[in-house]
């Protein structure tokens, strides 16, 4: 939530921010062969209307030594939206779909947004279409560069274009061969969150 | 009595009295009209001012004082559209509106570096503030318990969300997210939020999203004031007309619609009436000086009554103002009368044997008592509205005889004869000769008959008291004002509740204990909001107890800090999160800081400070408001650890009680009226005297059954015009009585009846529900009190 609530209130200019990360971005730092144009870009993704798997997360926190870590699946459908099912270390579940946004433990809600704020709508849209793997989406929003080694798997870097979105995430990098294998959301902050994907066939 | 009727020896000594008297009372009055008016005349104008005293809690006219500006100084603006294009169209009106020079202050376009600040000193306060919910689950935690919490573990699981980012910014000042808690709870957002620098409520449509921006305006100038108003006025018509998707409200809309109104209605309705009582006056008397000679009793008649009532009331109201200058208008009977009169003995006054004029100004003083004797009753109801109507109708008649008594027979000394009254007289004559007498067999059928129908129909007249009923705004007016308001997140300032205290501590405990019960309100009725000062602001007692709280709960040792570190695997992040609460204690917020404050500049307002020895705040309600909130609230309000603190203002409540108090009292003391009258008329009538005030009493229960067949729902307005009748009718029995119905007695009964019908009747033309149901009235009751004295008085002399 607090992405949302950043906006809407401000509280992200509260305190910390002035912490600069030494940046360690694993999919970022590959050595960039061969860069893809536009069309190359779009054929990459598979537009799919359901995917689902395992994740394994990793948040890398300022303030924090060590990054914490948890696991769990994720079921999207384009429908009912995604559904991220943290199983460790404490289980809850978090729904982003066109309703909003809402985490649950153990059946109790933890904490919501709706529909009716943009941030939620903008952030639900774009969660969507990373899983959807719909491009078209996402170049509305952000400018996409792409690169891919021979044999290797691509790499996609989206820049948010406007400066609304840019305090949420500075940017966006997706990773993967067929299908999605990994997401790293950079935040204004400096803190960032590396996932991983299992992507299970229906 | 008067200078006619004393002994003839000398008349003229008697008159010259009768003109110093005149000369000295109006000039004392003229003269403390003048003084107070250069100290500074005040006119009460709210309504619940007239409501009994006992009935009016002084601590609800402070708190309506108090938020008056909250209610009629501001005027809320919303421009709806697509994103980008409602953005531009809000800053443009924006700039518009603050090129006009005419508010004080517009509040729209927001820089979020501006709600950033009053974050930021929300924040300052975050460990002395607990939502009810986390207090609660604090204080049911077991001390030093390793079982899991669920503070920890929610707090622990947004930080695994993938969105949990910021959070993690404050896990050495907020490690718990209660702050985050807290903060939803004292900046609500209520469905609207900062877009694009703009305070911005979102809309899904079927095409899609809606923008609407946000604009509040404060005004500089009083929205009652006509040249102010017509400004705004014109500034917002060429404003809707560049700035698309643009809607607005504000009670200087309602004002300058309902001034627009008034002064169109002047205009023609006004000026009818003025005409028709010129034309009438020429008509008749043919010389222009006879209009002065008619309306010079009734100037001299109010400023009398003016000054007696600065003399007896502190504060006079604008309401009584109004109706008593219309019953004064009844005097002018007395110069008609009078006038009337001299037509028929013209030449000198002094001319004239004494006798000769002894009839008239018996008449007329007698005349006089009995309608002062009317309204004088109303007086001894307990409420201040109708003892300043009474007050200031009587002492009106009063200045008005003594105006005709003293003044005029010196104005009229030498009047010259008037041949054209002759035809009049002539055909009055054929009429007279005809006319319907309650002697005769049939006619007195009849004249039963109508008095038994107004008789039966008496209990079953209909009548409604709701100040609704009285609105002038059209309908599409009110739309406009509703939807601007629940868009805007309007709260309703005519229905709150009014919390009370010794002490500024002691008022925020009971704001404090009040919330809980709102909260359950809330769940009940979706979509309504409350806003209290309880929200952002504890008692001192309870921050301090919140502080100590956390102290023991939170940040001792193996205190849920330490096991939410521990479970994050960062068991150091402990000893900063403890430095930072440590160093704010006695971090505490008082009233004075908050008011102060950035953050409490949505709720500043709710708090009213102090009144005689207590102090005072406010509980609105906004969105969905149930029409059944007040039933809802009689459970708490009945509370006896509530009810010496806790009181609902529902102002339209409150007036449509007014109204009805004042309507049910009206109808009795005006049976007391007739029983008056008749027992004074009865002294020198003997029994003849019911033919006198048969005649108004007839009309007016006539009046009613009529009005009500027609399906008027009646109003207190139709019986303060059924003291005008009495009046009016008292006049025309007593005069043709006197005058054995003479004919020049009939022509001042008829000029009476149709100035009065030109002057107040024409009111029922009014588009403004008071004046028509007043005008309505007064129309039909004058035309019956016309039409019916002549039946009684007819044939008095055969009694």
């Amino acid at each position: 939530m607090s992405l949302l609530s950043r906006l809407r209130c401000g509280r992200i200019l509260l305190l910390g921010m002035a912490l600069s990360l030494p940046t360690a971005l694993p999919v970022q730092a590959q050595t960039l062969a061969t860069e893809l144009d536009a069309d190359q870009i779009a054929r990459i993704l598979t537009p799919t209307d359901q995917l689902q798997g395992q994740f394994q997360q990793d948040k890398y926190l300022a303030v924090l030594p060590r990054p914490l870590h948890s696991s769990g699946r994720f079921v999207y459908q384009r429908q009912q939206g995604l559904s991220w099912q943290i199983e460790q270390p404490i289980a809850s579940t978090v729904v982003i779909s066109d309703s909003g946004i809402s985490q649950t433990q153990n059946g109790q809600l933890v904490w919501q947004s709706d529909a009716n704020s943009p941030q939620t709508t903008t952030v639900a849209n774009i969660m969507a279409a990373i899983f959807a793997g719909d491009l078209a989406t996402l170049q509305t929003t952000f400018d996409i560069s792409g690169a891919q080694q021979p044999d290797q798997p691509w790499q996609l870097q989206l820049t948010p274009k406007s400066e609304v979105l840019k305090n949420f995430f500075s940017q966006i990098d997706m990773t993967g061969a067929q299908q999605l294998q990994g997401l790293v959301l950079h935040e204004a902050s400096g803190d960032r969150t590396e996932i991983r994907f299992t992507i299970e066939a229906d | 009595m008067s200078a006619a009727t004393s002994p003839t020896t000398n008349r003229k000594t008697s008159q010259t009295t009768w003109l110093t008297s005149w000369l000295l009372v109006m000039l004392a009055a003229l003269l403390f009209c003048g003084w107070q008016i250069s100290r500074g005349l005040q006119f009460d104008t709210s309504i619940l001012a007239l409501l009994p005293a006992e009935e009016n809690s002084a601590a609800a006219d402070f708190a309506n004082n108090q938020l008056a500006d909250n209610a009629s100084q501001r005027l809320i603006l919303v421009v709806s559209g697509q994103r980008q294009a409602s953005a531009a169209n809000a800053s443009q009106l924006q700039q518009a509106l603050q090129q006009s020079g005419l508010f004080k202050q517009i509040t729209g376009h927001t820089d979020a570096s501006q709600l950033q600040q009053a974050l930021e000193q929300l924040y300052d306060w975050r460990y002395y503030h607990l939502t009810n919910t986390d207090r609660q689950l604090l204080e049911n935690t077991p001390t030093n318990s390793s079982a899991a919490n669920p503070l920890v573990s929610k707090a622990i699981s947004r930080l695994y969300s993938p969105l949990g980012g910021s959070l993690a910014q404050h896990l050495s000042d907020d490690p718990l997210q209660l702050f985050d808690h807290w903060r939803e709870q004292a900046l609500p957002s209520h469905g609207i939020s900062l877009q694009d620098d703009w305070p911005t409520r979102l809309e899904q449509t079927a095409k899609g999203q809606l923008w609407h921006r946000i604009l509040v305006a404060d005004l500089n100038g009083s929205p009652f004031a006509m040249g102010y108003q017509q400004q705004v006025g014109q500034l917002l018509e060429q404003l809707k007309a560049s700035v698309d998707g643009l809607s607005y409200t504000g009670l200087i809309i309602h004002a300058s619609y309902g001034a627009a109104q008034a002064k169109q209605e002047i205009s023609t309705i006004g000026a009818l009436s003025l005409v028709g009582i010129v034309l009438l006056i020429l008509l008749v008397f043919r010389r222009p000086s006879y209009l002065l000679l008619v309306f010079l009793p009734l100037l001299c008649g109010c400023l009398l009554a003016m000054a007696t009532c600065l003399l007896l009331f502190e504060r006079v109201h604008i309401i009584t103002l109004a109706f008593g200058a219309s019953l004064v208008g009844v005097a002018i009977d007395y110069s008609l009368h009078y006038l009337c009169h001299r037509l028929e003995q013209p030449g000198s006054a002094d001319d004239r044997p004494n006798n000769r004029h002894s009839p008239v100004m018996t008449a007329i003083t007698l005349g006089m008592f009995s309608s002062v004797l009317a309204y004088l009753a109303q007086a001894a109801a307990p409420f201040p509205g109708l003892q300043q109507m009474a007050v200031f109708s009587a002492a009106g008649l009063i200045g008005a005889w003594l105006t005709v008594i003293g003044l005029l027979p010196v104005l009229t000394r030498r009047l010259p004869a008037n041949p054209h009254v002759a035809y009049l007289l002539r055909g009055l004559d054929h009429i007279r000769q005809r006319w319907p007498r309650a002697n005769q067999p049939s006619v007195a059928v009849v004249v039963l008959l109508l008095a038994g129908l107004s008789v039966w129909q008496l209990p079953r007249l209909s009548f409604d008291d709701s100040i609704v009923r009285l609105q002038t705004s059209p309908l599409a007016l009110l739309k406009a004002d509703q939807q601007v308001n629940q868009l805007a997140g309007g709260v309703s300032w005519s229905r709150y509740l009014l919390v009370s205290g010794n002490s500024e501590q002691q008022l925020l405990q009971h704001l404090q204990q009040l919330q809980p019960e709102l909260d359950q309100l809330n769940q009940h009725n979706p979509g309504l909001y409350y806003q209290s000062i309880s929200q952002q602001l504890a008692p001192q007692q309870q921050q301090q107890a919140d502080y100590q709280l956390l102290a023991n709960q939170v940040y001792a040792a193996n205190g849920l800090l330490d096991q939410f570190t521990q479970q994050l695997g960062a068991a150091e992040l402990s000893a900063a999160a403890r430095a930072d609460f440590h160093s704010r204690a006695s971090h505490s917020i008082s009233p004075d800081q908050w008011q102060q404050a950035d953050f409490s500049a949505s709720l500043r307002h709710l708090w009213l400070g102090q009144f005689e020895n207590s102090y005072y705040a406010v509980v609105n309600f906004g969105g969905a408001v149930p029409t059944s909130l007040d039933q809802q609230l009689q459970p708490l309000l009945a509370d006896p650890a509530m009810r010496d603190w806790l009181q609902l203002i529902d102002r339209p409540a409150a007036i449509s009680q007014v109204l009805q108090h004042y309507r049910h009292s009206m109808g009795w003391w005006i049976a007391l009226a007739y029983a008056a009258v008749l027992a004074l008329l009865a002294l020198r009538y003997r029994w003849r005297a019911w033919r006198i005030v048969a005649g108004p009493a007839l009309a007016s229960g006539l009046t009613l059954t009529l009005l009500s067949l027609l399906g008027m729902q009646l109003t207190l307005f139709n019986l303060l015009a059924l003291l005008l009748v009495l009046g009016i009718g008292l006049d025309a029995g007593i005069f043709l009585i006197n005058s054995r119905n003479s004919l020049y007695t009939w022509l001042a009964v008829a000029m009476s009846a149709l100035t009065t019908l030109l002057a107040f009747g024409l009111l029922a033309l009014s588009s403004t529900p008071v004046l028509m149901y007043f005008g309505a009235t007064v129309l039909c009751g004058v035309v019956l009190v016309w039409l019916l004295t002549p039946v009684f008085t007819l044939g008095s002399q055969d009694d």
